[in-house]
């Protein structure tokens, strides 16, 4: 696909931040979850949410009425995957919303055989308890991981040409926010093995075996964190969870080596890293400046003026701006508030602007302020 | 630590070529079928345990 001259001069602003060069203004990276744009687009979770077709229309509708960098869609779950898997960790709610249970699908008395292999333990163990598909063995759960498998590549794949095109198409920038994905040891542990109630015991009750079961997962994170295309613009995007809902003691101890040397074999792989500040992570700023250096670190919370005082020299800064604003105030308040944070953090570069949670459904947003906002981004954040 | 991925359930591209019977003459022609295939599975399952 031959790259049009705005979309080249768009991913020119993100290749000049990854650099460390300055921009030629803010780049602004907001997109929203094709549950927003199936939605805006007139559709349903109940029944187009299942179509590619009309989840690439509902992209291109949102890419081309709002005013970000980059193409407004994402789609990091797929509901059709999940239903021929019988998905136990992903379930739509009575709307067609796809819900996350907690979920625990590895047993404490499991941690040695999960330390001593885990990508074993996985199949074995972990994937009959997540999927119901799987969990009936023979015939039924061959057919099912064979299903998955091709459902998985093809809407990947589907997804990654449509997206590419609708940026091109709109002038926007090809780069997103993940060229994959992958969590981070502890989190992976906490999340879909042990479920986060559990894991919270376990690093009382046995926190040896959740440091062995931490340092099993890294190469495993590794590995699929850099993938042959990987590179310090199509970087890996790492949601963070737990870290600030432990006493730091325990996040120091069980949290934080295995992150360290995660983002650290990201680094010396030539792999950029995205990470999703999930909470506030405040008391923790100090350790991120030990990570390499040009790390993009979206904030969900915090002080944005002490944020980047401490890490903004060293990393991207991006988020930090609520959300919920455009929800419940006027336009005017919500282009303050976006004057507010980028006189805050735009000096100096090493800023994107973004939200500091990602849009999910339509009703998350009055769509007027969302619009102002970004215009007044675009306008605003030239250096 | 140890950043050397190993599992019994995954092949590496010389297991994939002892497995298979592969001749070392057919070595730089399987990368694409044999080894990316594994790789791809491999990157499956992480999704689905994210």
């Amino acid at each position: 696909m031959e790259l049009s001259q705005e979309t080249q001069k768009k991913n020119q602003l993100f290749e000049n931040l990854y650099d460390g060069k300055m921009p030629e203004r803010v780049p602004v990276f907001v997109n929203a979850d094709n549950a927003f744009c199936l939605e805006y687009a007139g559709f349903g979770l109940l029944s187009e949410q299942y179509s590619m077709e009309k989840n690439i229309e509902a992209f291109n509708k949102a890419t081309e009425d709002f005013n970000s960098d980059v193409c407004f869609g994402a789609m990091i779950r797929i509901p059709h995957l999940y239903k021929i898997l019988g998905a136990r960790n992903f379930v739509p709610g009575s709307d067609g919303f796809i819900q996350h249970p907690e979920i625990e699908t590895l047993r404490e008395d499991e941690y040695d055989e999960f330390i001593a292999d885990p990508y074993k333990t996985i199949w074995e163990k972990v994937m009959p308890r997540l999927y119901s598909e799987i969990e009936k063995g023979g015939f039924v759960s061959h057919k099912a991981v064979t299903k998955a498998f091709f459902t998985f590549y093809a809407t990947m794949s589907q997804m990654g040409s449509a997206c590419a095109e609708i940026s091109n198409k709109h002038g926007k920038s090809t780069y997103t926010t993940a060229s994959t994905s992958c969590a981070v040891p502890y989190d992976m542990l906490s999340d879909h093995l042990r479920s986060f109630s559990e894991c919270s015991k376990d690093i009382r009750r046995r926190p040896e075996k959740v440091m062995a079961a931490c340092e099993a997962i890294l190469p495993m994170a590794v590995k699929a964190s850099i993938l042959p295309n990987s590179n310090r613009y199509n970087r890996t995007f790492n949601p963070l969870h737990m870290g600030p809902y432990m006493r730091e003691k325990d996040f120091q101890r069980f949290y934080w080596p295995t992150f360290k040397a995660y983002v650290e074999a990201l680094d010396e792989a030539g792999v950029g890293v995205n990470i999703f500040m999930e909470q506030d992570w405040t008391r923790y700023l100090d350790y991120l400046n030990e990570l390499p250096k040009g790390c993009l670190m979206f904030f969900e919370y915090g002080d944005p003026k002490v944020i980047k005082e401490k890490v903004g020299k060293r990393h991207i800064i991006s988020g930090l701006y609520p959300m919920s604003i455009l929800k419940t105030e006027t336009e005017q308040v919500c282009i303050d508030k976006a004057k507010e944070i980028m006189d805050i953090l735009a000096p100096g570069g090493n800023y994107m602007f973004g939200f500091d949670k990602g849009i999910l459904r339509l009703k998350d947003v009055n769509v007027n302020n969302l619009k102002a906002v970004l215009n007044f981004a675009q306008e605003y954040g030239k250096y | 630590m140890n950043n050397e991925f190993n599992s019994e359930y995954y092949d590496s591209f010389i297991e994939a070529m002892q497995k298979y019977e592969i001749p070392e003459s057919a070595f730089p022609f399987t990368g694409e079928t044999f080894q990316g295939i594994e790789e791809m599975f491999f990157g499956f399952t992480m999704f689905l345990i994210s």
